[in-house]
């Protein structure tokens, strides 16, 4: 009985002793285990930082990516061809009665002369876009420039405007003329014009209209006269008032307007601004000509 | 209480604090994988904000270079773009 007593009691030393490692070994796990929890609510915080820093410097990134690729597909082609197709989309709204605004295209004929830069000077004041038909003259080629980089239509004109000496002689040598002027411009400002006045108007083509009209077309042009005018071109001793009461008078009544002027004109340059501002009172706006355009006749 | 009872208290102890000490060490083990996991994932936003980082200032190079090359055609642009906008206004 004795024996068993000492054997139990010895079980039971070696059970305390295994009990207190146990313990120890279970508090030790614990403190670890309440490490490894801190460590790991830091971490996450981090982890949560970290994550919001890459959110932000992608943002960042992408934001630059997406102004690279903007630039990379910028055609100014294209937004032009937009442009123009509104302004028709514009027109069609204004005369099937759908939109009440009006529109006049601005058209300076003959240039480019010394005043040219005048007129463009009072169209970039009042942000207004015309058209110009032009003729060859190289001496104006900054002129030229200038015209086409301050987004007016240039039209052509023929390079000589020679309507008493043989322009509208024939077809062939009307069209030498007007392919002359877009060789010129094409070479050295990089324009192709397909939009075309006839110097003096199509009236003054005579018998010679339905040809010449026919080989513009072929070769992808447009035509235009004229809806109203400062009367510029046949008043002689034209003032500025005079000028701006003509346009008042041929205007009156158009929804689209095709508006005639001369850039030599002292008496339409000294006009322009009042021009300008009387159109856009009577509810113009003041256009660029382009081939799709309804006063383009093709 | 008699030695044979203490035994059995002493035994159902042992078998507790067996298993709070496994419990235990499985969930360490547990918690230990979570940290390097999250140190791990750490690393990789780390890699990918540097990157990133690196790609941005070699993206605003190339953007400060277009912007130089294509100034003229960028400010073409984007007077078009608002006669365009215009045109769109009186469309509405």
């Amino acid at each position: 009985m004795e024996r068993r007593n000492s054997f139990i009691f010895r079980i039971n030393i070696i059970f305390v002793v295994i009990i207190v490692i146990l313990i120890g070994i279970n508090v030790y796990l614990k403190s670890n285990n309440l490490k490894l929890k801190n460590l790991s609510s830091d971490t996450f915080n981090t982890l949560e930082e970290k994550n919001k820093e890459l959110e932000n410097v992608t943002k960042n990134n992408d934001s630059i990516v997406k102004e690279i690729n903007y630039y990379n597909n910028i055609d100014i082609k294209e937004i032009k061809e937009e442009y123009f197709k509104n302004i028709k989309l514009l027109e069609s709204s204004i005369l099937d009665g759908t939109n009440n605004s009006k529109i006049a295209y601005l058209t300076f004929d003959d240039g480019p002369y010394d005043l040219t830069s005048g007129v463009l000077d009072i169209l970039l004041k009042y942000d207004v876009r015309a058209t110009f038909f032009v003729l060859g003259k190289p001496s104006y080629l900054d002129t030229y420039k200038r015209i086409n980089n301050e987004g007016h239509s240039i039209g052509n004109h023929t390079y000589y405007h020679n309507i008493f000496t043989g322009l509208y002689a024939s077809a062939t040598s009307f069209m030498e003329n007007v392919v002359k002027l877009e060789d010129y411009l094409y070479t050295n400002i990089g324009v192709k014009t397909n939009i075309l006045r006839f110097p003096g108007g199509i009236r003054s083509s005579g018998s010679k209209k339905e040809e010449i009209v026919e080989k513009l077309r072929s070769r992808g042009y447009g035509y235009v006269d004229w809806t109203a005018e400062t009367g510029d071109g046949n008043t002689p001793g034209l003032t500025s008032e005079l000028a701006l009461s003509k346009l008042k008078r041929s205007i009156f009544g158009q929804k689209v307007a095709v508006v005639l002027m001369h850039d030599y004109s002292n008496a339409t340059y000294s006009a322009l601004p009042t021009i300008i501002e009387d159109l856009q009172n009577q509810g113009y706006i003041l256009l660029p000509l382009f081939k799709d355009s309804v006063m383009i006749k093709k | 209480m008699s030695s044979k009872r203490f035994t059995k208290v002493l035994f159902l102890v042992f078998i507790l604090l067996s298993a709070t000490a496994i419990y235990l060490s499985i969930c360490n083990n547990k918690l230990e994988k979570v940290y390097h996991q999250q140190l791990d994932e750490i690393l990789k936003i780390d890699e990918k904000i540097e990157s990133t980082n690196s790609a941005t200032i070699n993206n605003k190079k190339e953007l400060s270079t277009i912007e130089n090359e294509k100034l003229l055609l960028i400010e073409e642009y984007r007077k078009w773009e608002k006669w365009n906008e215009e045109i769109l206004s009186y469309l509405e």
